[in-house]
């Protein structure tokens, strides 16, 4: 039986969360009903728009009451709505729980609860998510899940979720995208302590979909006692990295990680990207209903 | 200590320092990229930093070498005017130190050895107002030789070529002041340590009033002592056959010892004065001679300094200095066959006009079978023989002119019977200082055949017949002679003006006191109490704890040597750190 306990909203923080969805631009046509204004028009209920009438489009659509004013033929358009494809994909390599015990695992217990909680608002909007948990290569992927139905499945699998291994981003990108999934949303859960990270994301950008990177970040790992000569031991790859240096070194590695998150915020908002930096050290409602609204969820309904 | 050791030592050192790291702490943390990124950062500033280190180090490293390797006297602070380095010749610098096997010559080569050492790299020194300067490396190998080329003639006052500054070695015993530049800046190094002396400050003869022929000898003895103490001396007193006298003193510092001593039961020769004293430390002033001084009156009365040290080579080890000319007029008694045939003679008139030689009797010729002569008055210097010869030598120095053919004594044995000839000198030894300024090559001469003794030399021969010998035998044994063995009435000598300078050679050649005896062998001619009196210097003593700094070699500061080393240590190290890196 997994452990739930990681995810134990409050039933009012859950209600506020059905009340936000995805934000995203139009949804590409080809999937289903849903919520989403689709990126073309069609026949839907909203009217959207005239155009001229070209031979082999459907005459049921022409105004002819425009016809009578104005001597054309106008066709009228609607707009669509569609269902949005979510691919969340997880970090689940050994830096995000470092050390053992709860203390260790913070991010990771975060970057759960930050993709249940965007599961549980995909799948309460009707749209598909794929949950695809990663290290070194792609883990199992689970879904895409429709229907809110699937959210105890969705928090299941996330629930029994394990961490190890070496951060591969773009491994991970070729490995889920090889099938050539329908463009939609991805989201992109990690520390980014990783070199692969820019590499990943940039194999993103020719995918064309909509991507949110959320970056999950413990103080603790800027923490370090640099009273004398010290061996850094990376807990992913096991390198070992020989430094000497004063306490003082300990704010140069700060303003390194903030250097760090910048210069991915940067790239992401050229992209059109959505960049959300999650501390741990926040509460996940101030997380979810702050720097998620600003960037990646907004009121639905 | 060899040049390579500090090297090895440097190199090992800077190695060791590099390679060898303390151990470092192992801590996990999530992931080494932030921190690599960080110090990717860090590196590149460093590695801008350690670019423009190398740069400098580069720099240095090539001037280094170039200025050691080029020694450029331009590029060093020593350049310029050389140093003078001057050493007070006054024998007194030869006094030892109490209880040590150095002198205050010592005392000062090792100073100035300091002085050199401790000198600007480049400078050049002079030595003594040597003309061409030296450099450190050369004078300090002359410093640590043998220190007696250091003394120049003594009492001579040495001047110093154009100098950066002079330092001027002296114990302050005696007069020493060399010749500088006016506004030169000068450094008296003073070298006197005070000790404990006793010497020999006059030993010389005089003839007594009441005894003609018996003269006495007047000695006195000084001894001085830092500690005020009486000091034991040993006197002893003798001829060439035995010890005369021998005496216990004990001298009080400052006294002074006088003792008359009658002469005339010496033995003919050389007589020796003598003192031992314990802790003495100039030996220089313990001895003393006499020059038979019953035989040559007083135109031998002089002292003489003997150091057993300086007996192999005393003209070079120890610079003696001259007496001055005789002053006085030699006086000269006259043997002649016939006293009215020599008042005409050319060398009468050649004396005569001699203003260094009177002649202060002219005597006829004793019978030969008669007694030998008398000696001649205490006041003659010279005894000259006209045609005559007596049968014993005189006991002064003898003129022998034109003798008989047979002369068993001055110089000429028995001559062969054989017939007077008119010959031509064709035979002359120029260097002589009897035959300086007199020509005799290819002079008409009348002389006959005679056999030259062994100890005799003959300055001028016609052919195998020596026309003018002389005989100059050892000090002590006989007096001199000189033998004119032609007729100067047949001779067109006379007519010349190179009988008259002949005579004067002559007679100032035999007036001359004879030399020394082997073991008496500098002249010192000097301030003689005031070298026995080794302390009385207007200088301070130096500290004892200066005696043993320079016993430490001092250290030769930025040498082209230091250069080159600092250079490869820069080098080696820059190497080490470029291949090596540095990981932080």
């Amino acid at each position: 039986m997994a452990d739930h306990s990681v995810f134990a909203f409050e039933p009012a923080f859950l209600a506020r969360l059905e009340r936000l969805r995805l934000l995203t631009r139009r949804v590409p046509a080809g999937g289903f009903k849903g919520e989403h204004r689709a990126s073309h028009l069609g026949a839907g209920l909203e009217f959207a728009d005239y155009r001229p009438y070209v031979e082999g489009d459907d005459v049921r659509h022409l105004d002819w009451r425009a016809y009578l004013r104005f001597d054309r033929l106008l066709l009228r358009q609607f707009e669509e709505h569609g269902d949005l494809a979510v691919y969340i994909l997880l970090d689940c390599s050994h830096s995000m729980a470092p050390t053992p015990g709860s203390g260790g695992r913070r991010k990771f217990d975060a970057a759960r609860r930050i993709a249940a909680a965007l599961a549980y608002i995909a799948l309460a909007t009707l749209d598909r998510v794929t949950l695809a948990p990663y290290s070194g290569h792609v883990h199992q992927v689970l879904g895409p899940l429709h229907g809110s139905r699937q959210v105890w499945r969705a928090l299941d699998y996330l629930a029994n979720l394990e961490t190890g291994g070496e951060t591969r981003l773009d491994r991970t990108v070729r490995e889920v995208f090889a099938a050539g999934r329908r463009r939609g949303l991805v989201v992109v859960i990690s520390d980014l302590l990783s070199d692969t990270t820019e590499g990943g994301l940039d194999l993103l950008l020719p995918l064309r979909h909509d991507v949110a990177v959320l970056q999950v970040t413990d103080h603790r790992d800027l923490e370090a006692p640099l009273d004398r000569d010290t061996t850094l031991v990376d807990s992913e790859t096991g390198d070992s990295l020989r430094i000497h240096g004063a306490p003082s070194l300990l704010h140069r590695l700060e303003r390194e990680a903030e250097a760090h998150r910048e210069e991915i915020r940067a790239r992401c908002t050229a992209r059109g990207w959505s960049f959300i930096h999650a501390p741990v050290e926040a509460s996940f409602e101030e997380l979810a209903l702050g720097a998620l609204r600003r960037g990646l969820l907004s009121r639905g309904r | 200590m060899p040049f390579w050791i500090p090297l090895g030592i440097a190199a090992l050192l800077v190695l060791a320092i590099y390679l060898i790291r303390p151990t470092a702490q192992a801590l996990p943390v999530a992931s080494t990229v932030l921190w690599r990124r960080l110090l990717a950062a860090r590196k590149r500033r460093r590695d801008r930093l350690r670019w423009l280190l190398s740069l400098l180090l580069a720099t240095a490293v090539a001037g280094f070498l170039s200025v050691a390797a080029s020694r450029a006297p331009w590029l060093q602070p020593g350049g310029g005017d050389p140093v003078a380095l001057v050493f007070d010749p006054s024998p007194t610098l030869r006094a030892g130190l109490p209880g040590e096997d150095r002198s205050r010559l010592d005392l000062a080569a090792a100073e100035a050895r300091r002085i050199v050492a401790a000198a600007d790299a480049g400078s050049r020194f002079t030595l003594n107002g040597s003309p061409d300067p030296l450099t450190a490396t050369e004078v300090q190998a002359i410093l640590a030789g043998p220190l007696d080329a250091l003394a120049a003639d003594a009492g001579a006052a040495p001047a110093i070529p154009t100098a950066r500054r002079v330092h001027a070695f002296t114990d302050g015993v005696g007069p020493f002041a060399p010749i500088v530049d006016p506004g030169t800046e000068t450094e008296t190094v003073s070298v006197l340590v005070p000790a404990r002396n006793a010497g020999i400050v006059r030993f010389t003869t005089r003839p007594p009033p009441t005894r003609a022929g018996a003269p006495e000898a007047l000695l006195e003895i000084l001894a001085t002592d830092p500690a005020g103490g009486p000091v034991p001396v040993d006197l002893r007193v003798t001829d060439p056959e035995t010890i005369r006298i021998r005496r216990q003193l004990e001298l009080e510092p400052g006294a002074r010892f006088t003792a008359l001593i009658d002469l005339g039961s010496f033995s003919p020769g050389t007589v020796t004065a003598r003192i031992d004293a314990p802790g003495d430390v100039f030996p220089l002033d313990d001895r003393a001679g006499l020059i038979d001084a019953r035989r040559t009156g007083a135109a031998a009365t002089r002292i003489g300094y003997f150091d057993s040290r300086t007996a192999a080579e005393p003209a070079r080890r120890f610079p003696v200095g001259r007496l001055p000319a005789r002053a006085e007029t030699i006086r000269v008694v006259v043997t002649a066959r016939s006293p009215g045939s020599f008042a005409d003679s050319p060398a009468a008139l050649a004396l005569e006009a001699n203003a260094s030689a009177d002649v202060v009797a002219v005597r006829p010729a004793p019978d030969a079978a008669a007694s030998p002569p008398d000696d001649p008055p205490p006041a003659a210097d010279i005894a000259a023989f006209h045609r005559t010869a007596p049968a014993i030598p005189p006991a002064m120095p003898a003129l022998y002119l034109d003798p008989p053919a047979a002369v068993p004594a001055g110089g000429l044995s028995a001559a062969a019977e054989a017939p007077l000839s008119q010959r031509r000198i064709d035979r002359v030894e120029p260097g002589h200082p009897l035959l300086t300024g007199v020509s005799l090559l290819d002079l008409p001469v009348v002389v006959t055949a005679r056999e030259l003794h062994p100890e005799c030399t003959a300055l001028a021969a016609a052919g195998d017949r020596p026309a003018i010998a002389i005989c100059d035998p050892l000090p002590g044994t006989a007096p001199r002679s000189i033998v004119i063995a032609f007729d100067l009435d047949l001779s067109p000598l006379s007519q010349r003006p190179d009988l008259a300078a002949l005579f004067q050679n002559a007679a100032a050649w035999l007036a001359e006191p004879p030399a020394l005896a082997p073991d008496l062998t500098a002249d010192a001619g000097l301030q003689d109490e005031r070298a026995t009196r080794i302390n009385d210097s207007t200088l301070e003593p130096v500290p004892a704890s200066r005696l043993a700094d320079l016993d430490r070699p001092a250290r030769r500061p930025w040498s082209w040597r230091t250069l080159a080393l600092a250079g490869l240590l820069l080098a080696a190290f820059e190497a080490l750190t470029f291949f090596r890196g540095l990981t932080l």
